[in-house]
């Protein structure tokens, strides 16, 4: 599935990023009030070929980090590398080829496509920039439309004539015209129906095999990331709380957020209620986070350290990072309630 | 009728009558709801739920939509033959519905309180200083913290789930019989929603109210609900308690559904998914809506509509295949 | 979806026919006078003749002449008008809403100050200063329209740029110029027709009370509202030299405004579903 060999540089590169948006009031002499810190010093890294499944709820950073990956925004810090070139202050040529190599489709089928256009032109659009000729446009966007499964003669019908499913699957087929090295998936099945739902993430996959095109799954629903994605991270206010490949983590999940997240996944078996971990009050704001871990005020197992001082990322196993002072290694409290949930996650 | 239900709708049907044809988007429904139960109504979008209960609160839109049969029996009487008049004192007070979308289910200019304030008012005239300690007695009930000072904010302060709980608070405001909930936690965040739905329990067992929970979403139904009916093209093709439905799914369209559904556990595969489209509902087939569809059907199955068969106690589905002769 | 207005078509189909066709359906000239039959009734009334259907005027014009050739001029002046009033609020509408920042606050601004103009005595203030003419009398009331379309297709632009298609679009490597003629301007392009349709019983009338007040075409050329302004000293004895052109502006701008709604509702993709 994967192109060349491990050691490899990696497709995709995040380092350290962040993106702190300037909170101002006042239109010509806006006062700075403060910082919204959408994204605060994130970093993984995608493999050719492989899914990289981001979690978390509202205001976590996830849909902030898909749009810096896609050159929509540019980080307050760090930076963000593709085959081992930095992505951002591209002009030209440089930005061209960038925009050729990652594609995204992102969640509402409605507002995916432009209404006024044919879905032929929307497929055709990276291509037409790219200066190809008309022959070898029409024919290309023929090929992508039965790569979607839809039919080839319908590429001058226009959005409307098309169901949600089709819509989305019509976004796909534009995205995959430019042969992208990533497609950045954001949320692609949750406004779908569940029945279509099952036939996208097939496509999705059949299609990745096919093409070996990465992935970089934002969603929210964890079964989801399971069907789909080799390795998961799980974000929380901007920071990365979880980090591991996903059969790991769903075989033992550490941190006390992801916990809880496991926890409210509501599974389609009344005869396995688990035991629930219901958390606390609300998510805070990124405009003012909590001091110390973010998730120290939600937390069932919070300690005095927890709102004063920063969990760093570290590994505690082969592969999985954890940002939690139970888990610190060094720390003397150890390991406390760190131990895995097995029964309902163990694969 | 028995007495153990408080909610009975037989044969409902709400048509919209179009200049190209009539949409039959609820097309003969009936379902029970017993007392202090929650019953799950499950489908995909365009197959009636919603539509469902809106004819239930005669709250259609004007213009098209029209209940064209059918009746509605709360606590015995057949709303749907009431007037204006009178529904407006059922809705809320025996009746009361909660929206999927917490945005709009709220006015923007009203603070909360006033709109806590109205819904009481309704129920019982007291001073302004007693409805509103009744006020902040209800955002208590619905776990919301300093409700003192929350009762003078407005909407646009609160967050998504925050906002559900008030529009928890004022739909129970009049301790209703009846809460139809339409997908009331899709638009929030997991963590919250599971937040809700424990809340959502807890005021059932307190106040004892029924509830009919429009869902799509099956994980939501095993957690909340004691039974679940199934619905496609307007009709409802199975129903039953929910463990039942769960352990034997006997409707095509519920095993299809239920497989569809990727898992937390269990190898990873390819999913099942059902090939087509449902039908139009202006050109309904004559038999078994799901026929085109179904990878058991039979020339029985397209020939006439099928008649209900019971499963299991308490457990039936529409399909062919479950007749035993 | 109301079906289409018969009634406002034709009367728009009679009018269009009238600007084009002028020299073909014209008795006779409408500049020539022929003294000795001034201010003969319409052929219905006592006195009057089928030799002019609808009266003649101060200077012996046939009025039905007049009424045909000052269906061009209005015409023309309303299509100029439009294309240059509507084309720049069109402009600025777009770049406004897609740009942002400062340039779309000092827009704004621009645009505010426009409305608080008194615009006609502005449209008087050109025709003293350019002297009277068809092109300051299509500046003049460009200058009443541009302010309306730029407000209107900015806050139109706000809601598109919102939409995943624009940010998409980015994606696959569009330039800002390339969204804002590609997918920006297609997507404004009913609003814009509609607002066509709406404005054009507003141009007709500020053409009129232009050309009333002095400020417009200079005589002898007819516009329907020089030949309102005619008949106002003879309102009494001879009421349809004003009368019959200000029914035909009437006419005219009810029957656009009625094809107006009627066009808005059909061009609309979400009413048009049902």
């Amino acid at each position: 599935m994967t192109s060349g060999l491990a050691s490899a540089e990696p497709l995709l590169r995040v380092e350290g990023v962040r993106k702190h948006f300037p909170f101002v009031k006042g239109v010509l002499l806006g006062r700075t009030l403060g910082h919204v810190k959408a994204v605060d010093g994130v970093s993984f890294t995608i493999r050719a070929g492989e899914t990289l499944g981001l979690v978390g709820e509202s205001g976590c950073g996830k849909t902030t980090t898909s749009r810096l990956i896609l050159n929509l925004e540019t980080p307050t810090e760090g930076r963000i590398l593709l085959e081992g070139q930095p992505i951002h202050d591209l002009r030209g040529e440089a930005l061209a080829a960038f925009r050729g190599k990652v594609q995204a489709v992102f969640q509402d089928p409605w507002s995916s496509l432009d209404p006024r256009m044919t879905v032929g032109r929307t497929i055709a659009e990276s291509l037409i920039i790219a200066g190809w000729e008309k022959p070898r446009i029409a024919a290309r966007v023929k090929e992508l439309l039965q790569r979607v499964r839809l039919d080839p003669e319908h590429a001058q019908l226009y959005p409307h004539e098309f169901s949600g499913g089709q819509r989305q699957r019509i976004a796909l087929a534009a995205a995959l015209a430019s042969r992208p090295k990533l497609i950045v998936l954001d949320e692609p099945i949750s406004a779908l129906d569940v029945s279509i739902r099952a036939q996208m993430m097939n496509l999705l996959k059949d299609i990745q095999a096919q093409e070996d095109v990465a992935y970089l799954l934002v969603a929210h629903d964890l079964a989801t990331v399971r069907h789909m994605a080799d390795q998961t991270v799980v974000m929380y206010l901007g920071k990365v709380v979880e980090h591991a490949p996903t059969r790991r983590l769903f075989d033992d999940v550490r941190h006390p957020y992801t916990k809880a997240l496991f926890s409210a996944v509501l599974l389609a078996r009344p005869d396995q209620l688990t035991e629930e971990v219901v958390l606390a009050g609300e998510i805070p704001s990124p405009l003012n986070p909590p001091s110390g871990c973010r998730f120290h005020t939600r937390c069932p197992m919070a300690m005095p350290r927890c709102s004063g001082v920063e969990p760093p990322l570290q590994e505690v196993s082969p592969g999985h990072r954890v940002a939690c002072h139970l888990y610190e290694v060094g720390n003397g409290t150890g390991a406390a309630d760190g131990g895995a949930k097995p029964g309902v996650f163990a694969a | 009728m028995s007495t153990d239900n408080v909610l009975e709708v037989r044969d409902l049907a709400t048509y919209f009558f179009l200049r190209r044809g009539v949409v039959k988007a609820v097309d003969g429904v009936s379902f029970d709801l017993k007392r202090g139960e929650v019953l799950g109504l499950v489908g995909e979008s365009g197959c009636g739920k919603s539509l469902t209960a809106l004819s239930i609160m005669r709250l259609l839109p004007k213009g098209s939509a029209r209940t064209v049969r059918g009746e509605v029996r709360l606590a015995g009487e057949n709303i749907l033959t009431r007037s204006p008049r009178e529904m407006r004192e059922i809705r809320g007070r025996r009746i009361s519905m909660i929206l999927q979308d917490p945005q709009t289910s709220l006015n923007p200019v009203f603070s909360v309180g006033e709109q806590l304030r109205e819904a009481i008012f309704r129920r019982t005239r007291g001073s302004k200083a007693e409805i509103m300690k009744e006020a902040v007695a209800a955002l208590r009930r619905v776990e919301i913290a300093a409700p003192g000072e929350r009762i003078a904010q407005f909407p646009h302060q609160m967050s998504g789930g925050m906002k559900q709980r008030v529009v928890g608070a004022i739909s129970i405001s009049g301790y209703p019989q009846v809460l139809i909930a339409d997908e009331p936690t899709t638009a929030l965040d997991v963590t919250i929603q599971l937040q809700y739905l424990k809340l959502l329990k807890r005021l059932q067992a307190e106040t004892g109210m029924a509830i009919l929970f429009i869902t799509h979403d099956f994980g939501v139904v095993a957690r909340m609900c004691n039974r679940v009916a199934v619905m496609y093209a307007g009709r409802i093709v199975e129903c039953g308690p929910v463990a039942r439905i769960f352990q034997q799914p006997s409707h095509p369209y519920t095993q299809a559904l239920i497989a569809s559904v990727p898992e937390m556990s269990g190898a990873v595969g390819r999913l099942t998914t059902i090939d087509g489209q449902p039908p139009s509902l202006m050109d309904l087939p004559l038999g078994c809506r799901f026929a085109a569809r179904c990878a058991h059907a039979q020339a029985r199955c397209r020939d006439a509509y099928p008649s209900t068969f019971t499963v299991g106690p308490e457990h039936v589905a529409d399909c062919w295949r479950l007749d035993s002769q | 979806m109301r079906s289409l207005p018969w009634m406002s078509a034709i009367v728009i189909a009679t009018m269009l026919c009238m600007a084009i066709f002028a020299p073909l359906l014209a008795p006779y000239s409408p500049i020539d006078q022929t003294l000795r039959d001034k201010l003969l009734p319409p052929f219905w009334l006592e006195g009057g003749s089928t030799k002019y259907l609808l009266g003649t005027d101060a200077f012996g014009r046939d009025i039905l002449s007049r009424l045909i050739y000052g269906a061009r001029v209005s015409l023309i002046v309303a299509g100029l008008a439009l294309t240059v009033g509507g084309g720049v609020g069109l402009l600025i509408g777009v770049v406004a809403g897609y740009t942002g920042g400062v340039v779309e606050t000092v827009l704004m601004r621009l645009v505010d100050a426009a409305f608080t103009f008194p615009a006609i005595l502005f449209a008087l203030l050109l025709a003293v200063t350019m002297g009277q003419g068809l092109g300051t009398l299509v500046i003049a009331i460009s200058l009443l329209l541009w302010a309306s379309f730029a407000r209107i297709i900015r806050g139109e632009v706000l809601a598109l740029k919102q939409r995943d298609f624009v940010a998409l679009a980015k994606v696959r490597g569009c330039s800002e110029l390339r969204i804002m003629l590609t997918h920006i301007l297609p997507n404004v392009f009913n609003t814009f027709m509609v607002l066509v349709t709406l404005n054009i019983g507003v141009v007709i009338i500020a053409e009129a009370a232009l050309s009333f007040l002095g400020a417009g075409i200079p005589p002898p050329t007819p516009t329907w509202g020089l030949m309102v302004s005619e008949g106002r000293g003879r309102i009494a004895e001879a009421w349809w030299v004003s009368l019959i052109p200000g029914l035909a502006i009437t006419a005219l701008v009810l029957s656009v405004n009625l094809f107006g709604d009627w066009l808005r509702d059909r061009l609309d993709p979400r009413l048009r579903q049902l």
